[in-house]
């Protein structure tokens, strides 16, 4: 049995989903655009001489200092000085401009004026390189938060580590998520400013676009949300499904996967609650809102568009995947 | 004599989460100086194995180190009709096990409602817990977290043997920033002591020290 709309227990906002959604074409930046990147990042990050392995998932520039990967599916670039720490005996960090925030879970931050100069520098060392896109929608910083516990588990100090800023994307008003959007930059304190630990910058080129053609939204949850494997079976068994986020986006799959289509997902969040087949639980997931069958007829081809990404394959796929055009 | 993996994991319809942990445990097991061990899947997935059982060694602490892929909150992961949770009597470590890695959502969230201190009594002698703050995704490319984490914490090095082998808490981190979308955050928790400082701990082919003596415990939390 498949679950229904309102057998959750939604604590989300419904999203509106439009009636089409543009499918763009994306395409991975080869090594040969990235190569000029490369080098200027591993002169920043003083990598010294860098010798190349070519691996199932990318290129890899590596010296005793750090290393560099070039991801073929993507273009990503993941660069790492790993002499960045060297000298801390924990995790602690010493940062100017640091703040409480009071949220709970997230109390360590920078305050505004050391957050801008942070996100200023990243800015400046990013941009030049081709290392942000143009479709950049948002940026924070986050610090990491550590604690020190005595031996029976009592917090005994509490304070901030390495800092993150964070670029996020968005395609015309529409939140890009997942591994493969997202620019990020680590930092380290350090005399005159902040000093680089690493850079990930996963974004591919978003080019035109084919549009296909939503459902309403119960439809368009049902293709997987409401089909999902897992959640049907403790939906099934009586556990409450509680939504707790719910969100329409795009998605950008991770760094080594092939991606040559931006696609719509929903993102989820939720708790089952206890019951006859177990503990209450958190969940996270993506779930596709159109049908393999709406990319084909859109003449759009891609074995994550044939299925989830992850392979979680739909229940009931009978009557029910019949009727979704 | 060889460090040796394990994989634990329940599909729930799902057989990325399979994939997740034996993806660990094979590529890590693939090198010189390592082993996989055990590969309990599903129904195989005791709760004996995993909570101090008496005249019976668990088969969590027969390995060095374990993905496991299985559901969780704050307190307490799923095992095959059962749950591990913070009120067991849970010894990680009284025979083998270092590491402990998990995608189970929210197990190490570390907030007023839930400080993480509630984890601590699990480590007799662990050395990490690897985890998550908040939920961590299934279905957005995920199955190769256990595959990421081994990669950076042994894999790379092993191929390049002129890189810099990557510390245990930097190889999780580095796996789910690959992986996951920048809301998730992932979490560990460590031991330290006298002699057996885990702060650059690595997952070598020779075991380390045990954090036993003058005992402290550190955890950090930060975006994927």
């Amino acid at each position: 049995m498949a679950l229904k709309l309102d057998s959750l227990d939604m604590r989300a906002k419904l999203p509106e989903l439009p009636t089409s959604a543009p499918i763009y074409a994306l395409n991975a930046p080869p090594l040969e655009e990235r190569r000029a990147a490369i080098a200027r990042l591993s002169d920043r990050l003083k990598l010294g001489t860098l010798r190349s392995v070519e691996l199932d998932h990318g290129q890899v520039f590596a010296s005793e200092r750090g290393d560099i990967t070039h991801f073929h599916a993507s273009g990503a670039v993941w660069a790492r000085d790993a002499t960045a720490s060297d000298g801390a005996v924990n995790e602690f960090r010493k940062w100017a401009g640091l703040a409480d925030s009071n949220v709970d879970g997230q109390r360590n931050v920078l305050d505004p004026a050391a957050t801008k100069r942070l996100i200023a520098q990243a800015r400046e060392l990013l941009e030049p390189l081709g290392l942000l896109g143009k479709e950049v929608a948002s940026v924070s910083v986050q610090l990491d938060q550590v604690a020190q516990l005595d031996a029976k588990g009592k917090e005994l100090a509490q304070g901030a580590g390495q800092a993150c800023v964070k670029f996020g994307y968005e395609v015309r008003g529409v939140p890009v998520r997942g591994a493969g959007g997202k620019t990020l930059l680590f930092a380290e304190p350090g005399d005159n400013q902040p000093r680089v630990a690493g850079v990930f910058h996963a974004w591919r080129n978003v080019g035109g676009d084919t549009p296909i053609k939503l459902q309403r939204l119960e439809e368009a949850l049902s293709v997987a949300l409401l089909t999902d494997p897992e959640l049907d079976r403790y939906g099934t068994a009586g556990h409450k499904v509680q939504i707790t986020r719910l969100e329409y986006v795009y998605m950008a799959l991770p760094a080594f996967m092939r991606q040559t289509q931006l696609f719509p997902m929903i993102q989820v969040e939720g708790i089952v609650s206890e019951g006859k087949l177990g503990i209450s639980f958190h969940f996270g997931r993506m779930h596709h809102v159109a049908s393999p069958k709406t990319y084909a007829d859109a003449g759009l081809f891609a074995p994550y568009l044939l299925g989830n990404p992850d392979a979680i394959v739909p229940i009931a796929p009978k009557a029910t995947r019949a009727n979704l055009v | 004599m060889a460090r040796t993996l394990g994989s634990w994991w329940i599909k729930d319809g799902i057989d990325g989460r399979r994939i997740e942990a034996q993806g660990f445990a094979a590529l890590m097991g693939s090198l010189p100086g390592y082993a996989w061990t055990q590969d309990h899947g599903d129904s195989g997935v005791l709760e004996k194995d995993f909570v101090e059982t008496a005249s019976y060694t668990e088969k969590i602490d027969q390995v060095d180190a374990v993905q496991m892929s299985s559901h969780g909150n704050p307190d307490a992961f799923s095992v095959w009709g059962g749950s591990v949770s913070t009120s067991d009597t849970i010894r990680f470590g009284k025979s083998d096990l270092e590491i402990f890695a998990s995608h189970a959502c929210h197990l190490l969230e570390n907030s007023a409602a839930h400080p993480i201190g509630r984890w601590c009594g699990a480590f007799d002698r662990l050395h990490y817990m690897c985890g998550f703050h908040n939920s961590s995704y299934s279905g957005g490319g995920q199955n190769a977290r256990g595959q990421y984490f081994a990669m950076y914490a042994a894999w790379l090095n092993a191929v390049m043997p002129w890189t810099p082998q990557y510390t245990v808490r930097e190889a999780w981190k580095m796996a789910n920033v690959v992986v996951e979308g920048s809301n998730v955050e992932w979490a560990y928790l460590r031991c330290t002591g006298s002699g057996a400082d885990t702060y650059n701990e690595k997952l070598t082919p020779s075991e380390p020290a045990d954090p036993v003596n003058n005992r402290s415990f550190w955890t950090a939390h930060g975006s994927c």
